[in-house]
């Protein structure tokens, strides 16, 4: 029987455990398809491990259930971050990690010889020398070491470290830190309460508290924020300020498809995507040319804007369905495809743009009431959620907005939210009009409003 | 370029601390990992850390180990790490937190990198199109005299719709759909009182440090947790035209607890706080008729008096 370990050779293995119990969290041990109850075991004991208290079980009329879930609002980190620091690795791995950049601390330049002669000398290891040289040439790729060729040798040395002045002895900042908090947060007697003068303006922060406060940020919003909390990590800082709304924390599981995504983007090229197992278990393979993200901040889903080539039409992709995505090719149409995408993109709502086969563009128009003198933020709400859509003053207390789209059932949901205001309603798709009537019709029943 | 690598993990990093302790006891370097580790890490971790003939890096005189390296190790920056620094250091609300010194220090240590990614590489389609107004520079001195009171703990004097009062500033948060700051603050009166006010910094006129402290510091968390309404949200979720997930994934920024009702229903328990309560119903109606809002009876009158006056409105 393999024996069980906390770290993993790759993320997607956690990845749609991790989706599930987040989303979801209603599946049952037995209702995950296709994988082995051990496997789930397995999968569940390490984001317990992983994630702790975020990570909670209930019991349901069909037995017991893992979910995560948290007030997104109220955090001031990321606790999926965790999952991404969970990388297995060898011996020889953490080793050469630290051995290598020791030595290159020691010297300016060294050769692979060199090297491979002083981690015997220094610390009694007698590493392969051919895994010396590839871990070298990993960590120049990665932008740690910097390689250079002289007559027939490589010589490495460290990159210079951007953040020098701000790496110091935690436990004296620490210390520091404390102190100094302690000395702003003690009360003054009730005289000296009342004469309290202004301080400085001109009184500057440290460079240190100004990167803090840039990563305390950056570090959480999205897209890709997961870096910024490794150079936070690295520098021992954190975030003790911010908080973000309308947070979607499932985002952070589509990094590494995202870094992809945008490695074919900048290279104009063509991405081979494996999706995951559908509810029938089918997984599709297809090829597509990306050429921006679109993410959504009020529904929580972000799509790739590409040229599916098998389909032969511009779509948008559900990230959140993809596995994984392999960069091939350039694409020799690439800008021309891209204008396309763009002209197609000034007449979509948000990510539906299959209507765009129709070559038909639809209108909408709805009015809605409101109290003009109580209610002014309403108008200012209706402009900026408008999009591509027009928002004018119609008379006394009414709205009218009007767009022009491929598709206006996309607009559904967002045309509902005015749901007790809409005065006028009109849609050159009929078909919208009859599924909004017929939902109205629905919900009245449902609510018995009669 | 990776981003899941044993590098940036944790395993690595609980390593370093613990080479950074040198020389230190067993004791301390169990504490490390537990702190620092994931829960079942002290079983992984530690026989490999203390045992030569897998990691040697460590070495043993009589009670306390010793680091064989001969500096103090460091995580060191990757290009990954470097070309996201360079984005951040382009975006439009980056002089709200860096001074321009410090800004053009890291953009000349950067010039050799390319940026991670463009601001036109993403659209945030339905994100406000007005935000705040981050260029402006009345707004940008307010927000750096509120980081700065933020970071250490000071107290301000705030001008907010022609008022002037001292507050503490506690949080800042940001909404992503809307583009804009708001401020957690809390006055000396409000502490005795369990409240707080809310500021939206683009209303926020000018902002002053003050020396001194008056007002004593509020736990946010705990503040944020004991505002949420007694009685979550229940809503009856129909999994018809792919609801359920468009659903659940929107609701990923709440806590919540779900049951499963039947095949195609599930029932969600809800916790939000009161001035959640009217996006909440925002997103219930967008909905239609695949939500349908059980508890508390507040909600679902609201719900219902919506329905029924847009059925009279059309009829």
């Amino acid at each position: 029987m393999a024996q069980f370990h906390e770290v993993i050779k790759k993320f997607n293995k956690i990845r749609i455990y991790l989706k599930d119990f987040l989303i979801y969290g209603y599946k049952r041990r037995d209702q995950f398809q296709k994988k082995s109850k051990r496997t789930y075991d397995d999968e569940r004991r390490r984001i317990c491990s992983y994630l702790g208290e975020f990570v909670r079980e209930s019991y349901g009329k069909n037995g017991k259930q893992i979910f995560i879930s948290m007030s997104t609002s109220m955090l001031l980190t990321n606790p999926l971050y965790r999952c991404y620091e969970t990388k297995s690795f060898t011996s020889n791995d953490i080793q050469l990690h630290f051995y290598l950049l020791d030595q290159l601390q020691d010297e300016e330049e060294m050769d692979l010889v060199q090297i491979s002669d002083s981690l015997v000398d220094h610390y009694g290891a007698e590493i392969d020398v051919q895994l010396v040289g590839r871990k070298l040439k990993e960590y120049s790729e990665m932008g740690i070491f910097f390689r250079r060729k002289e007559n027939n040798r490589l010589l490495y040395s460290l990159v210079d470290d951007i953040f020098e002045d701000f790496r110091e002895d935690y436990s004296e900042y620490e210390k520091d830190r404390g102190e100094f908090l302690h000395r702003g947060s003690s009360e003054k007697s009730g005289i000296e309460q009342e004469e309290s003068l202004y301080k400085s303006s001109s009184e500057k922060m440290e460079k240190r508290e100004e990167l803090e406060l840039f990563l305390g940020f950056y570090a959480m919003e999205p897209p890709l924020s997961l870096i910024g909390n490794y150079i936070q990590r690295s520098l021992q800082m954190r975030n003790e300020w911010f908080l973000f709304e309308h947070y979607f924390i499932g985002w952070t599981l589509e990094e590494e498809v995202l870094v992809s995504v945008l490695e074919a983007i900048h290279g104009r090229r063509v991405m081979e995507i494996k999706t995951f197992p559908n509810k029938n278990q089918e997984v599709s393979i297809y090829h597509a040319i990306p050429f921006f993200i679109m993410e959504s901040v009020q529904n929580g889903r972000r799509y790739i804007a590409a040229y599916h080539e098998e389909r032969g039409q511009y779509t948008a992709i559900r990230m959140d369905y993809i596995e994984q995505i392999q960069v091939r090719g350039t694409c020799e149409e690439y800008l021309k495809r891209k204008e396309e995408a763009l002209q197609i993109r000034k007449k979509t709502w948000g990510a539906s743009w299959n209507g765009k086969e129709e070559k038909k563009l639809h209108t909408l128009r709805f009015e809605i009431w409101y109290e003009e003198h109580r209610e002014s933020n309403l108008y200012q709400k209706l402009k900026n959620e408008s999009r591509n859509g027009q928002v004018t003053k119609k008379g006394h207390n009414r709205l009218e907005f009007f767009i022009q789209v491929w598709d206006p059932m996309e607009l559904m949901p967002w045309v509902r939210a005015f749901m007790g205001r809409i005065c006028e309603l009109e849609c050159s798709n009929p078909a919208f009009l009859k599924r909004f009537h017929s939902d109205l019709e629905k919900m009245n029943q449902m609510y018995e409003t009669e | 370029m990776e981003i899941f690598h044993e590098l940036y993990g944790r395993y690595y990093q609980n390593v370093t601390r613990i080479l950074l302790e040198t020389p230190c006891t067993r004791e301390v370097m169990e504490k490390i990992i537990k702190e620092q580790g994931f829960e079942e890490s002290l079983l992984f971790l530690l026989p490999k850390i203390t045992d030569k003939a897998e990691w040697n890096l460590l070495e043993k005189e009589e009670d306390l180990w010793y680091s064989k390296l001969l500096y103090e190790p460091y995580t060191p920056t990757t290009k990954l790490e470097r070309r996201w620094m360079k984005t951040q250091l382009n975006d439009r609300r980056v002089r709200l937190f860096l001074s321009e010194d410090l800004r053009e220090q890291f953009l000349e240590s950067l010039k050799e990198e390319k940026p991670l990614y463009q601001e036109s590489d993403f659209d945030f389609f339905d994100r406000n199109k007005t935000g705040d107004p981050y260029e402006k520079e009345s707004y940008q001195k307010a927000m750096r005299t509120i980081l700065r009171a933020l970071y250490r703990r000071e107290e301000t004097e705030i001008t907010y719709q022609n008022k002037k009062e001292r507050y503490l500033p506690l949080r800042l948060s940001y909404s992503m759909k809307e583009d804009c700051f708001r401020l957690y603050a809390v006055s000396k009166n409000q502490t005795a009182k369990g409240q707080m006010t809310i500021f939206l910094m683009s209303r926020v006129t000018e902002v002053k440090a003050l020396d001194g402290r008056i007002i004593p510091d509020v736990d946010v968390q705990q503040w944020m947790k004991e505002r949420r309404e007694e009685k979550p949200a229940v809503v009856r979720v129909h999994d018809e035209r792919k609801a359920l997930e468009r659903f659940m994934i929107q609701m990923t920024d709440y806590e919540k607890e779900t049951q499963e009702e039947k095949d195609d229903c599930v029932c969600v328990r809800i916790f939000y706080r009161p001035e959640q309560r009217g996006e909440l119903l925002e997103r219930f109606l967008s909905m239609g008729p695949m939500l349908e809002v059980l508890e508390p009876q507040e909600l679902r009158l609201e719900m219902k008096k919506r329905i029924r006056d847009q059925v009279r409105r059309f009829f």
